[in-house]
């Protein structure tokens, strides 16, 4: 099937990505060409198929116990993270502040440029 | 150039005959001398530091006692999240990225005494079959650098390929370990889905990603899967199995077993070169005591297009976090915060990665959704069934190609989206239906490394390697 510019533009809209006209054509043609491929699918009978697989794939055999993990992997994160907070960051981010990395101030959501962000 | 085994290396390092860190230096070495031609491989990305490993707090155990990779070097695709080297995807967006925490691979890797030689390339967030989508330039094949190592874990292949390390960890969503595995000469092993831990594998698409490991030898693959197995906590779709053991099966041999050969994988359009080579493999497994079998896998012809639609589907989703605002570059020219996204968005990702996101969307978006999205996971389901079919009618494993093509010149098919796609056509199955499987040398075809590849029933590794094994000795690789 073929796309179409606008409908690779809106598309390209909901994945937040911007594609000026020569980008949208090319990709137009790109996806044509692959859902052409993928329209292969229609041919196939599906009625006798489960909705979703199974994964990881059943364990056949005794279950083993495994390995207790109740509670055990939190308290190790948080230990990492408290780790993280109050040791030094190190050049792992650009700025650090008691225990947040800092980042750019984004603009309005109203698109009105904050000043001395 | 060949370096000693990663089990030598190991036993060398535990009596002592080695000091731990040399292996280490010396693979360090070989990687500088691969990049310093007029036609450098171009494995890695990053290369350790030994002093800055310790630094970052990263154990550097002397490798004596038990530890079964001690002092062994081993490469990682920089998807994998490290202490003391950048993590980037091979993505702009991720350039210079430090991760706060290491893969539970990684770790366990280096618990088991192994050491990081450096970070491989791989194409933009494991998305490709060539590593040419690399922001950071393609990898080479060590066996002719006119040619890609194929991909996406294709620095690791290349590492292993040019004798840097013995072993590498890579991820496999679609093929991205075995392809480069056969298209480099070298074993590249698929776990079954839950077998290994996903924590700190940068997502691609995840009820497909699953880390493999390459060696130049079964034996050396096998060494690295066993000690990266077993159940995480940190990773809720990680199986509660404990390690197996893989080593100590590798001699076990195939008599008696039941190998499958698809007709659907050695179609009258397959090269007669690999065709033959397949031939061959088959009738090695049968002087080891095997029985060949014909049998059929109905719904494989569907693989490829259901792969590509939950794949990009899924990436579309775990890549939503590449904002400008999380993780990676952020335009300045942006003026707000949809703008911040948007220009974001555009300058770091790569084509092939924006290509595929624009894809996944328009597959899960309003309208389409069932077409697609829904379709496709029930094909999906369909091609596993296939699989349990087979097993069920008694047959162990399965054997066919990896690739329906030996390594291609750089350039040749980055133009034509559809024809790289279809690179993964033998191996996506596996990803699809949750299954391990292992790509073997089996010889040459038109002056090129070929690659055999076993599949089997989830969980099976054991038996598996054992397989691959058996083949590996009487195609004349490892003694």
């Amino acid at each position: 099937m073929s796309v179409g510019r606008d409908e690779v533009q809106r598309i390209a809209a909901l994945a937040r990505i911007h594609l000026d006209d020569e980008a949208a054509d090319r990709l137009d043609a790109e996806l044509s060409g692959i859902l052409a491929h993928v329209d292969t699918l229609m041919e196939v009978d599906v009625s006798e198929a489960e909705e979703a697989l199974v994964l990881p794939p059943p364990i056949r055999g005794p279950a083993h116990p495994g390995v207790p993990e109740s509670g055990g992997v939190f308290r190790q994160v948080e230990q990492e993270v408290d780790a993280l907070a109050t040791g030094a960051p190190g050049d792992r981010a650009p700025e650090w502040s008691e225990g947040f990395f800092l980042v750019p101030r984004l603009p309005a959501v109203d698109g009105t440029r904050e000043e001395g962000a | 150039m060949t370096p000693p085994s990663a089990l030598e290396t190991a036993r060398r390092v535990r009596v002592g005959e080695v000091p731990a860190h040399r292996p280490l230096e010396e693979a360090l070495a070989r990687a500088r001398e691969a990049d310093s031609g007029s036609r450098p491989i171009h494995a890695f990305l990053s290369l350790s530091d030994p002093d800055r490993a310790q630094e970052a707090g990263v154990s550097q155990d002397d490798g004596r006692g038990s530890f079964p990779l001690a002092g062994v070097p081993v490469a990682v695709k920089d998807n994998l999240c490290t202490l003391d080297l950048p993590t980037t995807c091979a993505s702009r967006f991720l350039e210079g990225y430090r991760s706060p925490y290491e893969a539970t691979v990684v770790r366990r890797l280096r618990a088991a005494g192994g050491r990081v030689v450096g970070k491989t390339n791989l194409d933009e967030f494991g998305m490709g079959s060539s590593t040419e989508n690399s922001a950071f330039g393609p990898t080479r094949n060590p066996r002719d650098p006119s040619r890609v190592p194929g991909g996406s874990s294709g620095g690791s292949a290349a590492a292993v390929a040019a004798g840097i390390a013995p072993c590498a960890l890579g991820s496999d969503t679609g093929g991205s370990v075995r392809q480069p595995a056969a298209l480099c000469g070298v074993v590249g092993v698929k776990p079954t889905y839950g077998r290994v831990s996903r924590y700190g594998l940068v997502a691609f698409a995840s009820s497909l990603d699953q880390v493999g490991t390459f060696g130049a030898s079964v034996a050396d693959a096998a060494l690295l899967l066993e000690a990266i197995s077993g159940h995480d906590p940190r990773d809720s779709t990680s199986a509660r199995l404990p390690a197996p053991d893989l080593v100590g099966h590798l001699e076990d041999g195939v008599a008696g077993k039941v190998v499958g050969i698809p007709d659907e994988y050695v179609p009258d359009t397959l090269d007669p070169e690999i065709r033959a080579r397949i031939d061959e493999a088959s009738r090695h497994l049968a002087a080891a005591g095997a029985r060949i079998r014909r049998v059929s896998l109905p719904h494989t012809r569907y693989a490829v297009p259901t792969y590509y639609v939950l794949a990009t589907a899924e990436a579309s989703s775990n890549l939503a976090r590449y904002d400008g605002v999380r993780f990676g570059v952020r335009s300045p020219e942006a003026r707000a915060t949809q703008e911040v996204y948007e220009a974001s968005r555009s300058r770091g990702f790569g084509p092939e990665v924006v290509r595929r996101i624009i894809l996944g969307t328009f597959g899960l978006s309003a309208g389409y959704h069932d077409q697609y999205y829904g379709r496709a996971q029930r094909v999906r389901a369909l091609i596993a069934r296939d699989f349990r079919r087979v097993w069920a009618d008694g047959v162990d494993f399965l054997l066919t190609p990896t690739s329906p093509t030996p390594a291609f010149p750089l350039g040749e098919r980055s133009d034509d989206p559809v024809s790289m796609y279809l690179s993964d056509i033998f191996t996506v199955t596996a990803n699809l239906a949750g299954i391990p499987a292992v790509s073997v040398p089996a010889g040459s075809t038109h002056g090129l490394p070929c690659g055999a590849q076993l599949l089997s029933p989830a969980w099976h590794e054991a038996p598996l390697l054992a397989a691959a094994r058996t083949l590996e000795r009487s195609l004349g690789g490892e003694q």
